[in-house]
């Protein structure tokens, strides 16, 4: 009995040494992608992809000596072409001493021009393969994804984690891969992404440096990029899809000169649709809190009536400003972020199975109308505007 | 004309009050006789301890008539003995004229409160040893056995491994009889009873069952006596030496046994229709049957208030984990799924990693055992040199490590969180089990990361599922899930709250007390003196 458990225990062993440890992977054997870029060169696919350094990250007893061409930095960008994403990837790694591991890849960009031509097919080896993240951002480049890569770093660590970390503090609630591939796939919505370009910093004379730069917003249709907007179109759109991180509202002041800068915060959009026979009619209601920030005229907003009346002037605005939005995007880009078509859906599921064919023609000629209902809550610390005295306030 | 002679005579009463019968004698006893003659009695006893120096044998006189007293003088109390064995003989039988018997002595001159009389060799040679003193009379066959034991032992101190902030500071000596005492201040009842047995070929040790007939178990304390009859060894030193022949599962890691060198710990269990077994020589006493639980719970949780000690009690729990479980969970994460450590962290192990020559099982089982050699050090340090050598070791040798490349400082930080962990456990021999059962859990990782560790927490699983200690599942309260006990397992209810006891260990007599929440309807009166 005795040397039947010894048997036991001694097989209980073997599979241990056999056939344990057979994909070990030791950290200082892996490349991390932080960032990849996606650009089109003809019919080839150009990928992009960021590793750190960790020697470089600041260890202690670490080698020195970089990795690329400039010396201090603590990553490097590998770039090469291919005929699928995969056997780019596959190039790459004939050159990288480590294993590429996808698994903290933080941001995905895509060049605009490769974009303009189609999102789907980098998509797929993002779903298919788990070794991908569904959470990474998506981002849209100016220009080559390469050259935004390569800005050099000022606050983060690494490019890459500067670009997510600008893509996290354009909306809300920043939209990950997976919501991308979910609004691809439906119809009635389309995705949309932040796009990012490389600009010079103006520091001054002296050392000029790059750095990335959030430009706008990027809208598809079918799958294919449409345009970018800048960011004051791209508030309103932000805006109706209750994406919009405390947007601004700049008054001129009614009388004299300056502006009021007014803070949304909480804001709440309440999109209901409505059928008229053949014709659609959004009702869009912004609900939202404003405060006042900044006073660079002699208004005083407190004094009598003057907050109603400022509160009615906001309330154009914001009103402009999304009929703006919402008409760039259906008549210029014939593009749907917001998701009109999805939330007909949800009204109407019966209509939608016939409209959903041409829903752009509907998308056109839908009628929007825009609802706010913003009041200014506080006028922070002081009320009437800094500097002046009683008399020069102009009531 | 009758001279002033006392005689001695043997005499022909027998007076048991006990009511044990005589056994009946057996031709091979013949040798075994002590004679009437005092001195072939005498030369008996000194032919038996030859070359023992330190027996004494003291002759007295009665007018023409001897006395012979033998004694050990290391053990006995020599005031008692002069007192009140000595004296009283001397003067009583200085004005006799009759003829004394044994019993007479017994009845009437002889002050002390215990006496025996023993008629076989090798039993008052057994009683001389310990530490009684015996006498002998010329024409008696009895040798008369004084209880006279004394000696010097250390007195009642402070526990010094469980000490505890609040709670009793009395901790057992190696006194078997003031440790009974210890524990009869603790329970007045009749119903504790102590069972006594020798065990021991040449220790002769005196054992000491102990329990409360009406809470525990009877048929648990009937196989706890047939275990404890049926060790035969050569000598008992140790509690521990009997722990390892009654207990049901000796190969395994976890102790089904729990000792403990507090009276009020002890009297907490034996409440509860556990058992104890004292062993003379040794302040630490066994208690059983026990459940795994019981290795998480200090005397310490009782005496402080409820809720800080619920929190303890749940910092406890979680360390368990880490102390078990850090170690191997930092394996199987760097070098299987690296995807599981945050972007950040992951880029600071990766640099720390950079230059480290070994993988990181070998760095894990380097530093670990470097800690387990330097744990066992600071046991047998004197306590001048310990202080400096715990800094030498934490300071000196981690961060020298770490500079030379060597270790990384994530690998420090863990192996001395776990080593602090494995300090929370309140009792040792758990602490040891879980500290040794971290280095296969480390190879089980490296073998086959987080799956290893799943693999491995279930052997362990199921061999702490299996395994009883005296019939009582080992588990008990999770599994059996008694949700009764879960009061005392998960979180610790205040006493007003405990009404049941657990029903794990004792099945009759389950109503500790009516529950009584203070407050200012529930009284009962009755308590007043």
């Amino acid at each position: 009995m005795k040397w039947k458990s010894l048997l036991l225990g001694g097989l209980l062993m073997v599979p241990v040494v056999l056939s344990g440890c057979w994909d070990r992977r030791e950290i200082n054997d892996v490349a991390f992608v932080l960032a990849s870029g996606f650009d089109k060169e003809k019919d080839q696919y150009r990928v992009s992809v960021q590793v750190p350094l960790p020697s470089q990250l600041g260890g202690i007893g670490g080698s020195g000596g970089g990795g690329g061409t400039s010396g201090d930095k603590s990553w490097y960008v590998e770039s090469m072409t291919g005929s699928t994403i995969r056997e780019a990837n596959e190039k790459q790694q004939r050159s990288l001493s480590r294993q590429l591991y996808f698994a903290h890849r933080r941001v995905l960009l895509i060049g605009d021009e490769a974009a303009r031509e189609g999102v789907k097919e980098y998509l797929d080896i993002l779903a298919r393969v788990p070794q991908n993240r569904l959470g990474t951002f998506v981002l849209i480049t100016k220009g080559e994804t390469r050259d935004v890569m390569n800005a050099e770093e000022s606050i983060e660590q690494t490019p890459a984690e500067m670009m997510r970390e600008l893509a996290q503090n354009t909306m809300r609630k920043p939209r990950t891969a997976k919501h991308f591939i979910e609004t691809l796939l439906s119809d009635g919505i389309d995705p949309y992404a932040p796009a990012i370009q490389v600009v010079k910093t103006q520091s001054g004379s002296g050392k000029e440096k790059t750095t990335i730069k959030v430009i706008g917003l990027a809208v598809f249709s079918k799958g294919k990029l449409q345009g970018i907007l800048n960011p004051e179109e791209s508030q309103g759109a932000l805006i109706a899809m209750n994406q919009a991180v405390q947007p601004m509202i700049n008054l001129p002041a009614p009388k004299g000169e300056g502006q009021l800068s007014i803070l949304l915060g909480e804001t709440n959009v309440n999109i209901k649709p409505a059928l008229e026979g053949d014709k659609i009619k959004m009702r869009i209601v912004v609900r939202g809190k404003g405060s006042l920030i900044e006073n660079t005229s002699a208004y005083d907003v407190t004094a009598g009536h003057n907050m109603e009346d400022t509160e009615k002037r906001l309330d154009e605005s914001l009103k402009q400003s999304l009929q703006k939005s919402i008409d760039m995007l259906r008549m210029k880009l014939h593009a749907d972020p917001i998701g009109f078509g999805d939330i007909v859906y949800r009204k109407f599921p019966n209509e939608w199975q016939t409209m959903k064919k041409d829903w752009q023609s509907h998308y056109e000629v839908m009628q929007v109308e825009i609802i706010p209902e913003i009041h200014i809550v506080h006028t922070g610390a002081i009320t009437q505007p800094f500097g002046y005295k009683e008399g020069d306030l102009k009531q | 004309m009758t001279r002033n002679r006392t005689r001695f005579k043997a005499d022909t009463k027998q007076p048991e009050p006990s009511g044990t019968p005589e056994p009946t004698e057996r031709p091979e006893d013949e040798g075994n006789q002590l004679s009437k003659q005092l001195l072939q009695n005498r030369e008996m006893f000194q032919e038996a301890f030859k070359n023992c120096s330190d027996v004494v044998f003291r002759e007295i006189r009665f007018g023409q008539e001897t006395a012979l007293l033998v004694f050990i003088d290391a053990l006995v109390n020599a005031s008692n003995l002069h007192d009140n064995a000595l004296r009283p003989l001397l003067q009583q039988l200085r004005g006799e004229t009759d003829e004394v018997t044994a019993l007479d002595l017994e009845e009437r001159v002889i002050t002390l409160s215990q006496v025996l009389k023993i008629r076989k060799r090798q039993e008052s040679i057994d009683a001389v040893l310990d530490g009684n003193a015996m006498l002998l009379l010329d024409g008696l066959d009895d040798a008369l056995i004084l209880n006279v034991s004394g000696g010097t032992r250390r007195g009642v101190e402070e526990p010094v491994t469980e000490a505890s902030v609040r709670g009793p500071r009395e901790g057992f000596t190696e006194s078997i009889g003031t440790n009974i005492g210890l524990l009869r201040f603790k329970i007045k009842s009749e119903h504790l009873k102590t069972v006594s047995f020798s065990i021991g070929e040449h220790t002769k040790t005196r054992v000491l069952l102990c329990y409360m007939d009406n809470l525990a178990d009877p048929a648990v304390i009937e196989e706890v006596s047939k275990r404890l009859d049926g060790i035969e060894i050569d000598g008992v030193l140790e509690s521990a030496y009997i722990e390892e022949f009654i207990e049901d599962e000796p190969y395994s890691p976890f102790p089904q046994m729990q000792y403990t060198e507090r009276p009020d710990t002890v009297a907490a269990l034996l409440l509860e229709g556990r058992f104890a077994i004292f062993v003379d020589g040794t302040p630490f006493v066994l208690m059983a049957p026990i459940s795994f639980w019981q290795f998480f719970q200090a005397s310490e949780d009782y005496y402080e208030r409820y809720f800080i000690a619920n929190l303890i009690r749940w910092l406890r729990y979680a360390f368990v984990f880490i102390a078990l479980y850090l170690p191997a969970l930092y394996i199987a994460i760097t070098t299987y799924h690296q995807d599981m450590l945050p972007t950040s962290l992951l880029l600071s192990v990766a640099t720390a990693r950079e230059s480290i020559p070994f993988p990181a099982i070998v760095e894990a089982l380097i530093m670990e055992t470097a800690f387990e050699a330097l744990r066992e050090a600071g046991i047998r340090l004197p306590k001048t040199v310990g202080q400096a050598v715990s800094i030498l070791g934490a300071l000196v040798i981690g961060q020298a490590a770490v500079q030379a490349g060597i270790v990384s400082a994530p690998m420090v930080i863990i192996v001395s969180m776990t080593g602090i962990a494995s300090f929370t456990i309140p009792r040792f021999n758990g602490a040891i089990a879980i500290r040794m059962l971290r280095f296969p859990m480390m190879v089980m990782a490296s073998a086959f990361g987080v799956f290893g560790i799943v693999i491995g927490t279930l052997l362990l699983s199921v061999h702490l599922c299996g395994l009883r200690s005296f019939g009582v599942p080992y588990l008990s309260g999770i599994a059996p899930l008694k949700l009764n006990e879960l009061k005392d397992i998960l979180i610790r209810v205040p006493w007003w709250k405990s009404v049941l006891r657990p029903s794990s260990y004792s099945k009759a007599n389950r109503k500790r007390m009516r529950g009584l929440k203070p407050s200012p309807e529930n009284r009962t009166g009755g308590n007043r003196e």
